[in-house]
């Protein structure tokens, strides 16, 4: 297990590097300055040349890589001019709406895809199954703002049941923790349910399928001649390998999780790093573009690191080796 | 063997019949299937792969998926009881404590995630109601009688790191842990090596006579039945075409296809190079011939066998063929 | 030898033509499937058909029918400049479908070329080749898209570009491990203890298997480019206007006045796409059900 962890670990080191590595190259390659955005009349060439070689020396692209690595270690990855604020601060500013937004997406359809994927296998071919996997169709079909404007159009604009945009009311600015806290749930249960379709929707079709080859298996014939009924054989022989593969997906679906709440959040305009990352195309922002970029693959790169634990978990033979 | 037919059967299995529907298309499967099993005795059931004999062992304790299955009639008397009348509640206790399995795959047959101890302790919890301390005291032993070295060890194994032949006998382990009436073993030693075969099966001619139990043995392997059966039940194409005891079966078979699967082992005692095979394939059951599935591989096939079913015929005491031919009462 | 060749060769093409038969004959059975295929094959003729004999064109603005809900004589209604929006609305499918064929098709192209390298020569070439696949999978894909296309641009040709680029891995690993498996067979042992040259016997074997892999590989392929381009189109990446696709046809609804009053602007397009994407899975699944249930795709 613990070799293991080691040898994860250490394979997901280079595969960092190597993203950051082609990120940094793409993003060196940019056209325009660092100094393009001041707009001071009074700015000779030179003078303008002298900055550059101040805030950006012209130095190998290897050297400006190892540089950035080593400040990025340092928890310094560079400067946001629109913002006045380190890249790091203004990420740290709009991650945990993304964060709430993912997360709460992430849970509401596990909960609810894996039981789901489960009934729907144990009754294969029965009217529950049907309608649960044309709803999973539908619900892989949808894209995610498609989804989100048809939403907000029915319940947010003519219902008046939530609101349109944002993640707080701004009246609600000095209200006690606790309202403040609900107010962003309710803010959060639109966007949150129109991420957690999609979501849910892959859940159950995997759980299904996954179900669906266990159920057939040896194991799952001997559980039944020993005359375990039929609850303790789907619940507790097959669901536990039937686990295996969903715990993979999990790590798997994290890079679409982010991308969806990306698109989840530009439909609902709330302050996350999706809009952030918009905004920060829209002025050239490199650095934040970047600093983004390093962000999400470390996520990403967690959450896998995170599925093969929990994989390791579920799956004795991988504890063991 | 006479002292043997005046008792009463432990089991006795009247015209079973489980057919498979998909797509419109009937597979009969196990068509029209009589037998009985006696106390203490083993019952080889011989035949190639989709001659039915594997469903019709699922069928005792109902493990045939329902659907694509569908159990069509007959009879199952298991010590008097309808096994094919009673709940599923109670086809639930027989399962694992009067009827047990062991089934042909050891590498896959067992539940890959649980400890092996868990999985004997959870039949003993279930049929005897021990408590957990009582379960696990007894799946040692159980491991221990299957001749499992280290038991204390191997109940805290995952699966994966034991052998073939090991899971094997944690299988059976498992399966006797409850003193069954009968145990069913599917083709038990087809997945091992022959060494680990013959352990097998001395161990399970051993444990048998100290648990008093009868066994059903499928197999399509003649030397093994040889080696473990008193009588012997030859089926092909879902259907029962020859059942005799285990002297007669190789001394004196009757039906051509019995013939053939004897003629076509290797026989050490000749220094014939060749092996005879029986021409042809076994006939696709959702498609069979009218009258004799046999036919089109029969050497001596008659017009009669072209236009009927020949019925399973006694033609001594406790020999029964199924064969226009060879099969008939002298006339 | 060479008899013996051609009965090989006359046995396997026998089989590889039942083998496809046999599929079409499952695929047929599954009604959904079949289903699916004929609304892709109306909506790709529609794209085709309706800006071809429109009496609007694409871009031609009609001011004084600015801003109108459907009528007889625009039946989708009109954009804020007075542009056809039934017209728009299959041209912009033109581009969307046409994105998605060429992502797929240019990916494919990679992916084989790569797979095929990575597992025919295996050893250091095929770790670097799978070292930077497995880079490519973990990329954030739609922050990596969006940050390309800031430093790119924002034409057609720069989105096929990115989107090729970044989605070969899957391909190239289904490749290389029909390969390795097909190596591993005894039969390949057989003919290289025979002297028979390796290449040509893989080929004549992978051939049929890798063809069912690629066929249902494209279909599912076609439903997430066409999601990935719509989304970059409609956070204003991707493709942009004037020229219109699918995507930044719904980019309209981020108007809150359209979205909330004038759904001709943005429901047509986004059933499009939906509709398109949940076709191309269904028929791609029909077709790994038809192939091989078991095909892990």
């Amino acid at each position: 297990m613990k070799n293991y962890l080691i040898r994860r670990i250490l394979q997901i080191i280079p595969v960092f590097l190597g993203i950051l590595f082609i990120l940094f190259f793409i993003i060196s390659k940019a056209p325009g300055s660092i100094t393009d955005n001041i707009m001071d009349p009074r700015m000779t060439p030179e003078m303008r040349a002298a900055l550059q070689e101040k805030l950006d020396p012209n130095l190998p692209f290897y050297v400006k890589f190892w540089n950035w690595i080593v400040e990025a270690l340092h928890g310094n990855f560079g400067f946001s001019n629109q913002h006045y604020k380190p890249v790091v601060d203004v990420i740290g500013a709009n991650i945990g709406c993304t964060f709430a937004l993912a997360l709460t997406a992430m849970i509401l359809s596990m909960l609810i895809g894996i039981p789901a994927g489960i009934v729907s296998a144990t009754r294969q071919y029965s009217a529950v199954d049907n309608v649960l996997t044309v709803f999973s169709l539908a619900g892989l079909a949808f894209p995610t703002f498609f989804l989100g404007l048809l939403l907000l159009k029915v319940f947010a604009i003519d219902l008046r049941w939530f609101p349109i945009f944002g993640l707080s009311n701004a009246t609600l600015a000095h209200a006690p923790f606790l309202t403040r806290l609900g107010d962003m749930a309710y803010h959060l249960i639109l966007p949150a349910i129109v991420l957690g379709l999609a979501e849910t929707a892959s859940f159950m079709r995997y759980t299904r399928s996954s179900m669906l080859e266990v159920i057939r298996s040896d194991y799952i014939r001997t559980a039944r001649a020993k005359g375990l009924n039929e609850k303790v054989v789907i619940y507790k022989h097959a669901f536990r390998n039937a686990m295996i593969p969903i715990v993979t997906l999990l790590g798997f679906r994290i890079p679409g999780l982010i991308s969806g709440a990306l698109m989840t959040e530009t439909v609902f305009s709330l302050p996350g790093v999706g809009k952030l990352s918009v905004e920060a195309v829209n002025t050239r922002n490199y650095p934040l573009l970047l600093g983004i970029n390093a962000m999400l693959t470390m996520t990403t790169l967690i959450a896998t690191l995170v599925a093969d634990v929990l994989y390791a978990v579920v799956d004795p033979r991988i504890r063991y080796d | 063997m006479t002292e043997m037919n005046e008792r009463k059967p432990l089991l006795e299995v009247k015209n079973l019949k489980t057919y498979f529907h998909s797509n419109g298309n009937t597979v009969k499967a196990v068509d029209d299937v009589s037998f009985e099993v006696y106390q203490g005795e083993t019952l080889g059931i011989v035949g190639e792969s989709g001659c039915g004999k594997s469903i019709t062992c699922m069928s005792l304790a109902r493990l045939v998926e329902t659907p694509p299955g569908k159990y069509e009639g007959g009879e199952i008397l298991l010590e008097g009881e309808d096994m094919l009348k009673i709940s599923d509640a109670r086809m639930r206790e027989i399962r694992g404590n009067k009827i047990s399995y062991i089934f042909q795959e050891p590498m896959t047959s067992l539940n890959p995630v649980f400890r092996i101890g868990m999985q004997i302790e959870e039949v003993l919890m279930l049929h005897q109601g021990l408590s957990k301390e009582e379960a696990h005291a007894r799946a040692i032993e159980a491991l221990d009688m299957v001749r499992i070295p280290n038991p204390e060890r191997i109940v805290n194994e995952y699966p994966f790191a034991l052998s073939g032949g090991m899971r094997q006998r944690v299988m059976i382990a498992m399966a006797l842990a409850c003193s069954p009436k009968i145990l069913v073993a599917d083709e038990p030693t087809t997945a091992l090596d022959v060494t680990i075969q013959a352990q097998v099966l001395d161990l399970m001619n051993d444990l048998k006579k100290k648990i008093d139990t009868s066994i059903l043995f499928i197999t399509h392997d003649l030397s093994v039945i040889a080696e473990m059966a008193d009588r012997v039940m030859v089926m092909y194409a879902g259907k029962v075409v020859e059942l005799a005891d285990v002297e007669t079966i190789f001394g004196n078979p009757l039906h051509p296809y019995t013939r053939g699967l004897i003629s076509s082992r290797p026989d050490m005692s000749t220094s014939s190079t060749r092996l005879n095979v029986i021409p042809g394939n076994v006939p696709d059951l959702s498609d069979l011939p009218v009258g004799c599935a046999f036919q089109s591989r029969c050497g001596v096939v008659c017009d009669k066998c072209r236009q009927g079913t020949a019925e399973l015929v006694e033609v001594e005491p406790g020999h029964f063929v199924r064969c226009f031919v060879t099969g008939g009462k002298k006339e | 030898m060479t008899t013996l060749d051609r009965n090989e060769i006359i046995k396997q093409s026998a089989k590889k033509d039942s083998y496809w038969r046999g599929v079409w004959r499952r695929l047929k059975r599954n009604r959904l499937a079949i289903v699916s295929a004929i609304i892709l094959i109306i909506i790709a003729l529609a794209c085709i058909l309706v800006p071809m004999f429109s009496k609007y064109s694409v871009s031609a603005t009609d001011v004084a029918a600015a801003d109108s809900p459907p009528t007889a004589e625009h039946l989708l209604g009109t954009d804020n400049i007075g542009r056809d929006l039934l017209v728009r609305l299959f041209y912009g499918g033109r581009i969307s479908l046409g994105v998605a064929i060429s992502v797929t098709a240019l990916e494919c192209v990679i992916g084989i070329v790569l797979g095929a390298v990575s597992g025919f020569f295996g050893g250091i070439v095929d770790t670097i080749i799978m070292r930077i696949s497995e880079v490519f999978m973990c990329f954030p894909f739609l922050m990596i898209c969006i940050t390309l296309q800031s430093i790119f641009g924002t034409s057609v040709k720069v989105l096929i570009f990115i989107l090729s680029i970044l989605s070969w891995p899957s391909i190239a690993r289904i490749i290389r491990g029909q390969i390795l498996s097909l190596r591993e067979m005894d039969y390949m042992e057989a003919c290289r203890a025979l002297g028979i040259s390796n290449f040509r016997q893989i080929f004549k074997h992978l051939f049929p298997n890798v063809l069912a892999y690629v066929i249902v590989y494209v279909t599912l392929s076609m439903a997430s480019v066409i999601l990935t381009e719509t989304s970059l189109s409609f956070l204003g990446l991707g493709v942009s206007p004037p020229t219109p696709t699918w995507g930044n046809l719904i980019q309209a609804a981020r108007n809150l006045l359209i979205l909330k009053s004038k759904w001709w602007y943005w429901v047509p397009p986004g059933t499009m796409i939906f509709l398109s994407i949940l076709c191309f899975n269904i028929l791609g699944d029909g077709l790994r059900d038809a192939i091989d249930p078991k095909m892990q795709l």
